[in-house]
C-alpha cells in the first residue's frame, strides 16, 4: 500500500499540470451563468481542447479515441483541474456513463459512429431513464417503443430530470419494449436524435436558477433500425451498466465536483471566529472525515477496477456519502458566512442548491441503502409484490387501486 | 498511488490471523465478562516479532510503519484478541525516535520487556496547551510536568488515568511539558514515586486500564521531537480504528 503516487503517477501529474497551467487561459468561468449559448460554447470548446491533449475518456480504449489508462490516471487529471481551479469537461455524463456503456453494450456500428465525437464534445450526450412516475424505480419506465416492419421503432413516452438535453444531440434512452413481459425484462435501451421530429425539451429551472435539468416528450419518433444498444428486450442490463458508472462518477469522482474537505475548510477558516468556533470545529470534523473516508474508499474502489474487478452494489456507498457530507458542508458554510453564502455571485450558493438534486442522480438514498442493506450486508429483501407479474397486468392492477 | 497490500502485508496479516486462531480469545473475552482471566498473548507478539514492529531494524526490530501495525491490529479485534501493543507500539515508536538506543529497546524490541504509553493529547490552535485523560468529567488534564536535570535525567509529577496496558508494562514513556513545550521521558515502572493502579469497572473487558500517578519520578529525557509526539498520538488513534474495523467486519462477515 502506498498513498502516494508511483514516479509514473508523478510524471503523469507534473505532465497534466503543466499543461493546465500553460492552457488555463482558455478555460471558461464558472458553468452556465449569463449567456447560455455562448456559456456551451465556451465549454465545449474547452472539452476538445482537454480532448485534443488527451486528457478525456482516458480510461477509454485507445480504439475508441481513449488513452488506455487506468482509473488512477482519471483521478489524478481530476485533482489536477481542481487544484487548477477549472472547469472539468461539458458532457461528464456522456465521457464518463454513456461512453463506457455503448462500449460495453454498443455495436461496432455504435462505437464508431458516436464515441469521437462525444470525446470532443462535437456532440454532447443525455441520458434519459428517468419519467415522472419512474426514478427511484427505474424499471417501472413506461416510454413504449414499438418495432416497425422495416426494423425502425416508434418512440413515445416522457422522460424527466434530463441534464444537458437542452444541447445535446443524441439521447440514451430506456424504452419498454414487452409489455407482457415483468418489468425488467421488457426494456431496451436506444440511441435517439435529440433534433427527430416529434422530440420536445422543455426547461426545468431550479431554485439555483438555473435549468440543468430538462423534461423531454416523445410523440411518435422515428428511431432507424439499428438504434437499440444491446439486445432487445436486453435493456435492464444496458441500464445497470450505465447506473455503474453514474454512482462511481458521482462518488470517486465527487473530488473532481469540487467536494473536497480542504476547500471548505478554507471557506470556514476564513471566518477566524468560526474557526475556533467547537460547534463549527466538530461539524466541520464529521463531514471532513467521511469526505476523507470517501477519497481513500474510491481510490481502493479504482484500483480494484485497475486490476479488472468490477464494482459491486457498494459503489452506492460512496454516492450517499459525498452528497450527504457535501450537503452538510454546504450548510455549515451558510451557517458560517451568512446569507451572503446564498448570494449568486458567490462560489457557494450553486454548490448549495445545486447538492439536492443530486440526492436523487444515480439512485436515492433509500433506494441504495436497500441495495447496500441486500446485496452487501446480505439482510432480508424488501417484499416485492410485483415478482413475476408481467408489466401490463401490473400497470392494470396499480389503475384499479388507483381506481378503489 | 496503490491502495493494495503488499504481498508482505497480506503474509503479515495471514500471520496475525493463523496466531490469534491458536488462542480461543473471543470465549475468553466473554468469560472476562463475568470475572475470568484473559489468556495472555504477550508470547504470541513477541514470537510474532509484533514487539518490534515499529522500531527500526537496527534496533532489532522490523522497521514497519503505522499500516502494518493496523493490520495487525485489526486481527486482534477481528477476535477481541486482548494484546497489550496499543500501549506498547507508540511507546517504541516515540523511543526510536527519541534516541534511547541500549540494552532497553533490544529488551522492548524482543519482547522480553514491555512498554505502556502514557499519551498526551496534542494542543491545537484553540488551546494549545497539551492535555491528559483527567479520572472524570469532560475537562481534561494538564499534562505532567518535567522538571529536567543534569545528565539527560529528569523528576516527573502528575497523573494520567485511564491509560491502555500500563498495568504490568515495565516501562512507561510518559509524554509531559516542560517549559519550552512538550517532552517524553522514560520512567521504569517499578521505581520510586511511580504509581499504576488497575481502573475497575472497565467497560471493555478485553482493555486493560489503568491509572498513572507520577511524584517526583526520575526518568530519563528522550530526544523526540514535538512532531513525533504527535505522531504516537496519532498512531494510537489509529490503532484504535483499526482494532474497532476489524471487530465491526468481524460482526458484518458472521
Amino acid at each position: 500500500m502506498d498513498l502516494n503516487d508511483t514516479p509514473e503517477q508523478a510524471a503523469y501529474r507534473a505532465e497534466v499540470r503543466a499543461w493546465l497551467e500553460q492552457n488555463a487561459s482558455h478555460a471558461p468561468a464558472t458553468r452556465g451563468r449569463g449567456d447560455e449559448e455562448g456559456a456551451v460554447a465556451a465549454h465545449r470548446a474547452w472539452q476538445r481542447k482537454l480532448a485534443e491533449a488527451g486528457y478525456v475518456g482516458v480510461t477509454w480504449p485507445a480504439e475508441h479515441g481513449g488513452q488506455g489508462k487506468g482509473p488512477l490516471h482519471q483521478v489524478v487529471i481530476n485533482q489536477e483541474i481542481a487544484r487548477a481551479g477549472v472547469p472539468g469537461i461539458l458532457d461528464a455524463i456522456g465521457v464518463g456513463m454513456l461512453g463506457p456503456t455503448l462500449i460495453a453494450h454498443g455495436s461496432d456500428e455504435q462505437k464508431q459512429r458516436y464515441l469521437a465525437p462525444m470525446l470532443h464534445a462535437d456532440e454532447v450526450w443525455c441520458q434519459l431513464f428517468s419519467e415522472p412516475a419512474a426514478g427511484s424505480d427505474l424499471a417501472g419506465i413506461q416510454s413504449r417503443a414499438r418495432k416497425e416492419d422495416d426494423g425502425s421503432w416508434r418512440l413515445s413516452g416522457q422522460k424527466v430530470w434530463t441534464t444537458n438535453a437542452q444541447f445535446a444531440a443524441y439521447g440514451l434512452l430506456l424504452a419498454r419494449t414487452d409489455p407482457e413481459a415483468h418489468k425488467h425484462k421488457g426494456l431496451t435501451m436506444f440511441v435517439v436524435p435529440m433534433d427527430a421530429e416529434g422530440v420536445t425539451i422543455r426547461p426545468l429551472r431550479q431554485i439555483s436558477g438555473e435549468p440543468e435539468f430538462n423534461e423531454v416528450f416523445f410523440d411518435d419518433v422515428r428511431l432507424e433500425p439499428g438504434s437499440e444498444v444491446g439486445a432487445v428486450n436486453g435493456g435492464w442490463g444496458v441500464a445497470l451498466t450505465t447506473l455503474m458508472f453514474e454512482r462511481l462518477t458521482i462518488g470517486a469522482g465527487s473530488e473532481g465536483m469540487g467536494y473536497r474537505a480542504d476547500r471548505f475548510a478554507a471557506a470556514i477558516a476564513s471566518d477566524p471566529v468560526a474557526a475556533k468556533d467547537p460547534e463549527v470545529r466538530a461539524r466541520f470534523g464529521e463531514l471532513a472525515t467521511e469526505l476523507l473516508a470517501l477519497r481513500f474508499t474510491g481510490y481502493r474502489l479504482l484500483t480494484a477496477i485497475s486490476r479488472g474487478q468490477i464494482p459491486g452494489p457498494e459503489a452506492g456507498m460512496g454516492k450517499i456519502t459525498a452528497v450527504n457530507g457535501a450537503i452538510a458542508a454546504g450548510d455549515l458554510i451558510a451557517d458560517v458566512l451568512g446569507p451572503e453564502a446564498l448570494d449568486p455571485e458567490s462560489e457557494w450558493s450553486y454548490l448549495i442548491s445545486f447538492l439536492p438534486g443530486l440526492k436523487s442522480a444515480g439512485g436515492t438514498e433509500e433506494i441504495l441503502r436497500n441495495t447496500v442493506g441486500e446485496r452487501v450486508l446480505g439482510l432480508p429483501p424488501e417484499p416485492r409484490l410485483d415478482k413475476g407479474i408481467p408489466f401490463s397486468e401490473l400497470r392494470a392492477k396499480e389503475r384499479q387501486e388507483v381506481a378503489s | 498511488m496503490n491502495f493494495d497490500l503488499s504481498d508482505e502485508q497480506v503474509l503479515l496479516r495471514e500471520a496475525a490471523r493463523d496466531a490469534f486462531g491458536r488462542v480461543r480469545t473471543v470465549e475468553a473475552a466473554r468469560e472476562a465478562l463475568e470475572g475470568g482471566t484473559l489468556p495472555d498473548l504477550w508470547p504470541t507478539a513477541t514470537t510474532a516479532g509484533w514487539t518490534g514492529l515499529l522500531l527500526s531494524e537496527e534496533h532489532g526490530g522490523a522497521g514497519l510503519g503505522a499500516i502494518d501495525a493496523m493490520l495487525v491490529a485489526a486481527e486482534a479485534g477481528r477476535v477481541l484478541a486482548s494484546v497489550p501493543l496499543l500501549g506498547h507500539l507508540p511507546a517504541t515508536a516515540i523511543l526510536d525516535a527519541g534516541g534511547l538506543h541500549d540494552e532497553t529497546l533490544r529488551k522492548l524490541a524482543a519482547g522480553e520487556l514491555r512498554a505502556a504509553y502514557v499519551p498526551a493529547r496534542p494542543g491545537d490552535d484553540v488551546d494549545a496547551a497539551w492535555t491528559v485523560e483527567a479520572r472524570s468529567g469532560k475537562r481534561r488534564g494538564p499534562a505532567p510536568e518535567v522538571a529536567r536535570g543534569d545528565d539527560g535525567l529528569a523528576t516527573v509529577n502528575g497523573s494520567v488515568s485511564w491509560v491502555p496496558d500500563a498495568v504490568g508494562a515495565d516501562v512507561l514513556v510518559v509524554v509531559g511539558v516542560d517549559a519550552d513545550g512538550p517532552v517524553a521521558v522514560v520512567v521504569e515502572a517499578g521505581s520510586a514515586g511511580v504509581r499504576v493502579e488497575a481502573a475497575t469497572g472497565v467497560y471493555d473487558s478485553t482493555r486493560p486500564l489503568g491509572h498513572v500517578t507520577l511524584e517526583n519520578a526520575g526518568g530519563r529525557v528522550l530526544a523526540a521531537s514535538e512532531e513525533d509526539l504527535r505522531r504516537a498520538w496519532f498512531l494510537a488513534h489509529t490503532l484504535i480504528a483499526a482494532e474497532s474495523l476489524g471487530a465491526v467486519e468481524e460482526c458484518l462477515e458472521r
